[in-house]
């Protein structure tokens, strides 16, 4: 059977659906980051087919710029999520819910 | 120095703004100086104007200066423009050196109030106001002038508004005067509408030329222009407001309710005689009024005790004669008994404030009485003024009031000219009961009598001069000439042909009497008034008192004003009051609030509900960024 | 053989990604992304993309997770007790939308759409755009400027962390 752009669009489409499960599911906030790196991960291997099925190089380009900003976002949020926990000994999704009415 | 009449309005407007953004820190000293200076400046250049177009050609004595154009928009112009010919040029003569002279008055009379600035500050105002008026050259500058003199008195009538009644004086004059300020902006409206045209010389012209003498529109816009008038110059039957105003400081009420604003109305009528004589019903019902107002008011001021008040009716009275005088066609003798009355009534309100001022805010004159040699410059000028508004020979107010009497007799025949010679034997008769009252007899008040300030008893004096030799300019049985009507006669030269026509048959020809016996006659008129005056409250001072026991109802009727203030009160006032208080009851406070807060309370439910959906949490977000993404694709996948 | 690698990658990068967003310990979470980002990263290299492998290793694996490692070491997190939101319709929303997504971007791979027929594809020895030389050729012509913008933006990053984090 020939592997082709469907089978790969495919294991993106899946390991996708599981980030987004993680991010709506889970309540600790380190694991709903790293379940956006699984969507951007699973972003970076659709573009990456694209670029192989179009013969052209510029999706490889985009998930150059997709890990640049995978790592600023990382960066960024993970330091939020330190003083969060500073401020309130917690990394429950659930309980930082003060920006509200 | 006609190209620079813009000047006569700029420099008390520079002194409002001096007053406001300087007065503060410069303090009182500054204040005057600025505030009688640029209104000195204003009547110098006056005078430079009224000299230069003295130099002309009659015929050419028409200069308009075109400042700005204040409205374009299709056919509809207006310009800024300033009209300079021998009738506003008269009034801003006699406007800005009776202010002047007033401003300097003020400065003694004002001296220890707190509201010093302001006080100046409106005062300017004013003179810029009523300035703007008599130079405006068509009828929306006039109208701006108009209501910005308005606003002016209603400002200082409440001068000092912790005083009750002060403001509510000064809300009565508002209101009163908004009932013919509507009259007013109608005839303006429909003048527009009949001409296209506001300008004055357009207007007037067209006037001419179109419309038959006697003509329906007319009529109507002369007769809204007359309301106009009657409110802004208190006449039957908007007069009420000016007793009321009296609440004002005294200079006030001789600057604007005696001397200038309240002729705005007069200086109206006669700029625009050219409509008021195409229409002999206008002119006839501006003659009855002006008629019935000077012997209404004029009676009821033989018995009122308050200082002011009786001068407030002495000049209602007056106003009627001008009016009289436009009324039977001789606009230029009505002009002239506005000035010459500028001059003595004005000098009257500032005796009486000097008077006031000297005896510490007392007004009632059975209080007063035996100033003679405590406040001799006041005396002499009272003296002088009541000589001259009694219409004595050779004061002032002889020369005008006389030749109303006579081209009254003259067009309209000798019924109208008794009643006009009642009003000035009661003129008369009252002057002089407060000249008795106030300065002769014995002394009936308390406590030290303060010697006025030389600011001011010379006013009093450069006033009581004019009031003396100031009708000599229109003396023509002394000169041959009548200075006055000759300087007029250009800006009135289509009256005579409207005029006479209709009028000459019922006058001259009945009732040959030449103009020497008749001012024999009023000068006679007049005596009698100070000689009954000087018998009731010299000689026999018990002799009003039995009158009033024995005439009691008629003595109450005066008193009270013939009770117009209570039947207007009734009439109008008070439906007026509770249908507002209904609207407010009802229409405001359920309909309109409850609408509103309605509304709000039904944004505010929206929002409590809704508001939920700000949960905070993240994951929520999250949720709903989900939808969104699936619904983008799928509607690229449905397509 | 290539199929056989790439079914292989693919069910260990799915499986431990499932396993990422199921474990309650988070340590074992960073763990299994490891697992998941190097089998992405053979995915690419099957797809022809060296450079973009080697970076997923580098960057990924030797940098982002590292710092995932470093602030769960830091905060010392205690296992959880229950890993689930408590929102009843968050779960069952959340179940839902997530199968509906799957669908519609399974539709999308197996019928294909527009340009992207199932049928396009570019012969494996045809292709040369993977490599340093033609990626790096086109980042500095045509993209130089979108390059610049992105260093820019991981500047910033690091200034933001630096002053989110200070202590005051």
């Amino acid at each position: 059977m020939p592997v082709g752009v469907s089978h790969y669009l495919a294991v993106s489409a899946v390991i996708f659906a599981v980030g987004v499960a993680g991010v709506l599911l889970r309540r600790n906030i380190l694991v709903v980051l790293m379940s956006i790196e699984l969507m951007l991960n699973a972003a970076n291997l659709a573009f990456v087919t694209f670029s192989r099925a179009s013969g052209a190089v510029g999706g490889q380009i985009v998930v150059l710029f997709v890990m640049t900003v995978a790592a600023a976002e990382v960066a960024v949020g993970l330091a939020i999520v330190l003083i969060a926990f500073r401020a309130r000994e917690t990394t429950d999704v659930d309980e930082m819910n003060v920006m509200k009415w | 120095m006609l190209e620079h009449a813009w000047l006569i309005l700029a420099l008390p407007l520079a002194g409002v703004a001096g007053n406001i953004f300087l007065g503060g820190r410069l303090g009182r000293r500054f204040v005057s100086a600025l505030s009688c200076g640029v209104v000195g400046l204003s009547f110098v250049v006056s005078v430079a104007c009224f000299l230069e177009l003295l130099a002309m050609q009659p015929a050419q004595r028409h200069f308009e200066r075109h400042i700005f154009t204040w409205f374009l928009s299709g056919s509809f112009k207006v310009e800024g423009t300033l009209l300079l010919d021998p009738l506003s040029v008269l009034m801003t003569l006699v406007v800005s050196g009776v202010a002047f002279l007033i401003h300097v008055y003020s400065t003694g009379y004002m001296a220890g109030d707190s509201g010093y600035r302001r006080y100046f500050t409106y005062l300017n105002l004013f003179t810029f106001s009523m300035l703007t008026l008599v130079l405006g050259g068509n009828f929306l500058v006039l109208y701006v002038g108009w209501e910005a003199v308005g606003l002016c008195s209603y400002l200082l009538i409440g001068f000092w508004f912790q005083k009750k009644p002060a403001a509510d004086a000064g809300r009565k004059a508002f209101i009163v005067n908004r009932i013919g300020d509507f009259g007013f902006a109608l005839g303006i409206l429909l003048i527009f509408r009949t001409f296209g045209t506001l300008e004055f010389g357009e207007v007037f012209s067209g006037a001419e030329r179109l419309f038959p003498s006697g003509s329906t529109l007319i009529t109507g816009i002369a007769l809204l222009l007359f309301a106009g008038a009657t409110g802004k110059s208190a006449q039957i039957p908007l007069y009420t407001w000016l007793p009321d105003a009296m609440e004002g400081p005294t200079p006030v009420s001789a600057l604007i309710h005696a001397a200038t604003m309240v002729t705005a109305g007069v200086y109206m009528v006669a700029r625009c005689s050219a409509l008021f004589v195409l229409s002999p019903l206008a002119l006839a019902v501006v003659a009855i009024v002006g008629l019935a107002t000077a012997v209404y008011a004029a009676s009821i001021g033989l018995v009122q005790n308050d200082l002011k008040r009786v001068l407030a009716y002495s000049t209602i009275s007056q106003l009627g004669y001008m009016f009289l005088a436009c009324g039977v066609g001789a606009f230029a003798v009505g002009i002239f008994h506005l000035m010459t009355h500028a001059f003595f009534k004005a000098l009257l309100f500032l005796v009486a404030g000097a008077v006031i001022h000297a005896l510490a805010g007392e007004q009632d004159i059975t209080k007063m009485g035996g100033l003679r040699s405590k406040l001799p410059v006041s005396y002499w000028s009272f003296l002088i003024a009541a000589l001259a508004i009694a219409g004595v020979f050779p004061f002032a107010g002889f020369f005008s009031k006389d030749e109303i009497l006579w081209e009254t007799l003259l067009r309209r025949g000798p019924l109208v000219w008794a009643l006009g010679a009642v009003g000035a034997l009661m003129t008369a008769f009252y002057m002089f009961r407060l000249l008795f009252l106030v300065f002769h007899g014995t002394a009936r008040h308390e406590g030290h009598v303060h010697a006025p300030p030389f600011s001011i008893k010379l006013p009093l004096v450069c006033l009581a001069v004019l009031s003396a030799v100031g009708g000599l300019v229109g003396a023509p049985l002394l000169f041959g000439r009548h200075f006055v009507k000759e300087f007029l006669s250009p800006v009135f030269r289509h009256v005579n042909g409207h005029v006479a026509a209709g009028t000459h048959e019922a006058g001259a020809g009945h009732f040959v009497v030449s103009e020497l016996s008749m001012a024999v006659v009023s000068v006679s008129i007049a005596v009698l008034g100070i000689v009954l005056a000087y018998r009731f409250y010299v000689i026999s001072p018990d002799v009003p008192q039995r009158l009033k026991e024995r005439f009691a109802r008629l003595y109450s009727i005066l008193f009270n004003k013939y009770y117009v203030d209570e039947i207007y009160d009734t009439l109008f006032v008070r439906p007026l009051v509770s249908f507002a208080t209904a609207l407010w009851r009802h229409v405001d406070a359920l309909i309109i609030d409850g609408a509103v807060n309605g509304s709000a309370f039904l944004v505010e439910t929206a929002s409590k509900v809704s508001r939920r959906l700000q949960t905070g949490g993240v994951q929520n977000y999250a949720l709903s960024i989900v939808v969104g993404a699936i619904a983008i694709l799928a509607f690229w996948l449905l397509r | 053989m290539t199929a056989l690698l790439f079914f292989v990658c693919s069910l260990v990068a799915i499986a431990s990604a499932a396993l990422v967003v199921s474990r309650k310990n988070p340590v074992h979470s960073v763990l299994f992304l490891i697992v998941c980002l190097l089998s992405v990263a053979l995915l690419f290299l099957l797809l022809g993309a060296q450079f973009i492998a080697a970076l997923q290793v580098i960057v990924y694996a030797g940098a982002i997770v590292v710092l995932f490692v470093f602030v769960l070491m830091l905060l010392n997190v205690k296992k959880e007790t229950v890993t689930l939101h408590s929102s009843t319709v968050q779960k069952l929303g959340a179940v839902i939308l997530v199968i509906v997504l799957l669908m519609e971007a399974l539709f999308v791979a197996v019928m294909g759409v527009g340009w992207l027929s199932k049928e396009a594809w570019i012969a494996a020895s045809g292709i040369s755009f993977g490599t340093v030389q033609s990626i790096g050729r086109e980042l500095f012509t045509r993209y130089l400027f979108q390059f610049e913008v992105a260093s820019v933006l991981l500047l910033v990053a690091i200034v933001g962390a630096i002053a989110i984090t200070k202590k005051r």
